[in-house]
C-alpha cells in the first residue's frame, strides 16, 4: 500500500460556508505542516456536485460542517453514505455544535467521526494535525480508483 | 290443611269477631257444664228424697201392719193401706205374705192373688231385710220385711211414682238452657261493646298510620286510655316525633347541601330532587322533573353534542349493574339547553336483594374544569417556554460561539504570527482581546451549564449521599491536594435525587470552601441533621466568610463578590447549586460572617417531591 504522501499532497474536500473558517482551516494546515490540497465547497449542493463531476479524482477525506446554506451537512452526509461511489470516503464532521442530538444524528448517518471545533487556535491546529495523522497516515483505507 | 286455613281465616277476621266468638263459646261451655251438673245434683237429691220417703213409708207400713198380719185381719190391713192413699205420689202399696200372696193392696182387686211377676217372685227367696226392688225413671218400689220375733211373716211394699222426678229434671234443664242463652247473649253484648272500644282505638291507630304514610307528618293518635293500647298510642306518637325529627334533619341536609341529589325509580324516572340539583340544572321547581325519564331530560347527549343512548348511560348503570358508579368527564344539560360539566356518583338502593332505585349525587365542576384547562394551558406555555430555552441554549452553543471562535482564533493567530513584530501596545491589545474572547466563551459555557440543570436533569432515584460526597471529593482531588485541605463528613443519608446533579452540588460547595480560603489550610466539614420533614445538609469551612449584606446576591447568576484577580471565576457555581437544590424541592442558604468562615446549608425532602419530571 503506497503512502499518499510519498506521491502527492493529499486531497481534502472542505465543505464550509464561513470564509473565516475556510481560511482558518487553511492556516491550521499550514501551521500544522500538513501537505494537502484543499478544495472548498460553500454549500451542500456545491459539495455534491463537486463530488459527482464526471472524471473527478475523489478526495482522500471530507471535512464537513453541519450547518450549511441550501443543503445542510446532514443531507450531504446522508447522500454521500448512500452513494456507492462516495460512501467509502472518510467523512469527518467538523462543527461548532456540541449538542447531543447533532452528535447522535451524525453517527446515525454513518459519519466516520465527529469533532467540535475548539475555540482556541492552538487546539484547533492540534485537531487538524490529529485528523491528518489519524485518517491520512495511520488508518488503512481502500485503494481509490 | 285447607280446612285449617279456612278456620284460621274465619277466626282472625277481626278482633271483634274473635272476642265475641270466644266469649260466646266460653259461656256456652261453662253454662252447659254448670247446668248439667245442677240437673245431676237435683236428680240425685230428688231420688234420695223419694228413696227416703219410700223407705220410711215401707217401715211404717211394716210396723203398723205387723199385728194385722199376725192376726190375719185383712180389714185392718186394708185400713192401714188406705191410710197411705193421701200420698199423691204413691203408685201402689201392698202387703205380701212370704209366699207372695197379696194380703192387702191399694188396688183391692188384687187382694188374695199371688204376685207372680219376677220382682215379687225374687222376694220369696230374699233375706228378710229392706230391699229396693224397682228403681227406674218412672217407679221406685221398696220392700220392708214384716218380722215378728225374728220370723218373717210378710213384706210391706211401697211403690212411689218417679215420673215427677224426670219432669223436675227437665224443668231444670229448660231453665238451664235459658240461662245459658242469656249468659251467651249478655256475654256477646259485653264482648261487642268491649271489642268496639278496643277496635275503635286500634282502628284509630291504623288510620293514623295510613295518613302518616301518605304524607300527614303532623298526624298524632289521641287516645285517653291508661291500658296497653294507651301505651301503644303514646309509643306510636313518640316514634312519629322521632321520625319527623329525623326526617326534618335529613331534609335540612338534603336542602342545604351544595351537591345536587336526586332519586330514581328502577325505570329511571325521577322520584325526588333537592334544591341544589334544581339550581345546578336551572329548573325553577321540581314539577318539571318529577316522574320524568331523567336521562332523556338532562343526560341525553355527550359533551360533544352526540346522542348518548340511555342503554349506555352510566347513571343508569347503577340500576343495571347493581353497583355504584362514578364519573367526572360527562355533562348534564340544563333547562336552557346549555351543558354543565359534572362529577356524579350513582348508587343503587337495594332492599331484600332487589334494586328498588338509585340515588345520584352530583357536583357542578365547571370551575374545576376551567382551572384544569387553565392549568393545562399554563403547562403548555411552560413547556413551550422550556422548549424555547432549549433552543436558546442551542443558539448559544452554536451560533454565538461561531463568531466568538472567529474572533478568538484570528486574534490568537495574530498573536502567534506578529507578537514582538509590532509595538508593545499592539501586544497588550492582542492580550486583552484574547482574554476577553476566552472569558466570553467561559460565560457562554457556564450559562449553558446553568440552563441544563433544568433541561438535562435525570429522573430521581435513591441516592446514597456518602457515595455522592466521595465522587465530589474524587473530582476535586487535585485542588484538595494542592491546598492541603482537611475534609470530614458526618454519615450521610440516602435521598431521592438526580445523582449527577447532587455530585455537582457537593462539588461546587466544597470547591468554594477550598477556593475562598483564608490564611489557614482549608478545614471543611460536611454535616447533616434532621429538620422536620427535611434533611438539612451543611458544608462548613474556615475560609474568608461573607459579609451579611452580600448573602442575597450570592446565589444570583454571574454575581461575584471579588475581582477576577483575587478569585477567578464567572460567578456561576452557587446559582447552579441553587437551581439544583430547588429542582429537588429544597432550599439553599448560607450562615456566615466576614472572616469567620461560612456554613452553606441546603435542605432535601426526606420524601421526594411530587415532581413532574422536568423533561420539557
Amino acid at each position: 500500500m503506497p503512502d499518499h504522501r510519498d506521491l502527492a499532497p493529499v486531497e481534502i474536500l472542505l465543505v464550509e460556508d464561513n470564509p473565516g473558517d475556510v481560511r482558518l482551516t487553511e492556516e491550521a494546515l499550514k501551521e500544522g505542516k500538513v501537505r494537502a490540497t484543499l478544495s472548498v465547497a460553500r454549500d451542500g449542493e456545491e459539495a455534491l456536485a463537486w463530488l459527482r463531476r464526471a472524471g473527478r479524482k475523489l478526495p482522500d477525506l471530507i471535512l464537513l460542517d453541519l450547518n450549511l446554506p441550501r443543503k445542510d451537512g446532514r443531507e450531504v452526509l446522508r447522500e454521500i453514505k448512500a452513494d456507492p461511489h462516495l460512501k467509502s470516503i472518510p467523512v469527518v464532521v467538523l462543527t461548532t455544535s456540541d449538542a447531543e442530538q447533532d452528535i447522535t444524528q451524525a453517527y446515525a448517518l454513518h459519519a466516520n467521526c465527529y469533532i467540535t471545533k475548539p475555540v482556541d487556535l492552538e487546539q484547533f491546529i492540534q485537531v487538524i494535525r490529529a485528523i491528518d495523522d489519524f485518517w491520512l497516515t495511520l488508518v488503512k483505507l481502500p485503494r481509490k480508483e | 290443611m285447607k280446612l285449617g286455613q279456612a278456620l284460621r281465616k274465619f277466626w282472625t277476621r277481626s278482633i271483634r269477631h274473635q272476642l265475641m266468638l270466644g266469649i260466646a263459646l266460653i259461656h256456652a261451655v261453662l253454662m252447659t257444664i254448670f247446668v248439667s251438673e245442677l240437673a245431676h245434683r237435683e236428680k240425685n237429691f230428688l231420688h234420695r228424697q223419694s228413696l227416703d220417703q219410700a223407705s220410711s213409708l215401707a217401715q211404717a207400713l211394716a210396723t203398723n201392719s205387723t199385728a194385722w198380719v199376725l192376726s190375719n185381719d185383712v180389714e185392718g190391713l186394708e185400713e192401714v193401706i188406705h191410710s197411705l192413699q193421701r200420698y199423691s205420689n204413691l203408685r201402689y202399696a201392698m202387703i205380701l205374705s212370704p209366699k207372695g200372696q197379696v194380703l192387702a193392696h191399694t188396688d183391692r182387686g188384687r187382694q188374695g192373688l199371688y204376685a207372680t211377676d219376677p220382682v215379687s217372685a225374687s222376694l220369696r227367696r230374699a233375706p228378710p231385710r229392706s230391699a229396693v226392688l224397682i228403681d227406674d225413671d218412672s217407679l221406685l218400689d221398696v220392700a220392708e220385711p214384716v218380722v215378728v220375733g225374728g220370723r218373717l211373716i210378710g213384706w210391706a211394699r211401697i211403690a212411689l211414682d218417679q215420673g215427677h222426678l224426670a219432669a223436675n229434671i227437665q224443668r231444670v234443664g229448660r231453665w238451664g238452657m235459658f240461662y245459658t242463652l242469656l249468659a251467651i247473649l249478655v256475654g256477646l253484648v259485653f264482648a261487642y261493646f268491649m271489642a268496639r272500644s278496643l277496635t275503635r282505638d286500634i282502628d284509630t291507630l291504623v288510620q293514623t298510620a295510613g295518613r302518616v304514610r301518605t304524607g300527614g307528618r303532623t298526624e298524632r293518635v289521641k287516645l285517653d286510655r291508661n291500658d296497653e293500647l294507651g301505651l301503644l298510642a303514646a309509643d306510636f306518637n313518640q316514634m312519629l316525633d322521632t321520625l319527623t325529627a329525623n326526617e326534618a334533619r335529613l331534609k335540612l341536609l338534603l336542602d342545604s347541601t351544595a351537591e345536587g341529589i336526586y332519586g330514581m325509580a328502577p325505570d329511571g324516572r325521577l322520584t325526588f330532587c333537592n334544591p341544589s340539583a334544581l339550581r345546578i340544572l336551572g329548573f325553577p321547581d321540581a314539577s318539571e322533573l318529577l316522574g320524568k325519564d331523567i336521562h332523556g331530560l338532562i343526560h341525553h347527549s355527550h359533551p360533544d353534542g352526540s346522542p348518548y343512548p340511555a342503554e349506555e348511560c352510566k347513571v343508569y348503570a347503577a340500576l343495571r349493574k347493581n353497583r355504584g358508579q362514578h364519573e367526572d368527564t360527562e355533562v348534564y344539560w340544563r333547562a336552557d339547553g346549555s351543558p354543565v360539566p359534572v362529577e356524579y356518583w350513582s348508587h343503587p338502593i337495594v332492599q331484600e336483594g332487589k334494586t328498588v332505585g338509585a340515588v345520584v349525587t352530583f357536583l357542578d365542576i365547571s370551575e374545576r374544569k376551567r382551572a384544569e384547562e387553565l392549568l393545562a394551558k399554563k403547562i403548555d406555555e411552560l413547556t413551550r417556554s422550556n422548549a424555547e430555552l432549549e433552543r436558546f441554549a442551542y443558539v448559544a452553543s452554536h451560533d454565538l460561539q461561531e463568531p466568538l471562535r472567529m474572533v478568538a482564533s484570528y486574534v490568537q493567530l495574530l498573536a502567534k504570527r506578529y507578537r514582538g513584530r509590532l509595538d508593545a501596545d499592539a501586544d497588550d491589545f492582542i492580550h486583552y482581546a484574547v482574554d476577553g474572547a476566552t472569558r466570553m466563551q467561559q460565560l457562554i459555557n457556564d450559562l449553558l451549564a446553568y440552563s441544563r440543570v433544568g433541561t438535562r436533569g435525570k429522573e430521581f432515584s435513591p441516592t446514597d449521599c456518602n457515595r455522592v460526597a466521595e465522587d465530589a471529593l474524587f473530582n476535586l482531588s487535585r485542588a484538595i491536594a494542592d491546598s492541603g485541605a482537611e475534609i470530614t463528613s458526618d454519615k450521610l443519608p440516602s435521598v431521592m435525587a438526580d445523582r449527577g446533579q447532587l455530585v455537582q452540588l457537593f462539588q461546587n460547595l466544597i470547591a468554594n470552601g477550598i477556593k475562598f480560603r483564608g490564611a489557614a489550610k482549608p478545614d471543611i466539614h460536611i454535616g447533616v441533621s434532621l429538620a422536620g420533614k427535611e434533611w438539612r445538609f451543611t458544608v462548613r469551612d474556615n475560609g474568608i466568610g461573607i459579609a451579611p449584606e452580600h448573602r442575597d446576591r450570592l446565589f444570583q447568576i454571574f454575581q461575584r463578590l471579588h475581582s477576577r484577580e483575587e478569585y477567578p471565576g464567572t460567578g456561576i457555581g452557587l446559582s447552579i447549586c441553587k437551581r439544583i437544590v430547588e429542582r429537588h424541592g429544597g432550599r439553599i442558604g448560607v450562615d456566615s460572617e466576614a472572616g469567620k468562615g461560612s456554613t452553606f446549608w441546603f435542605t432535601l425532602p426526606i420524601k421526594p417531591p411530587n415532581e413532574e419530571t422536568p423533561h420539557a
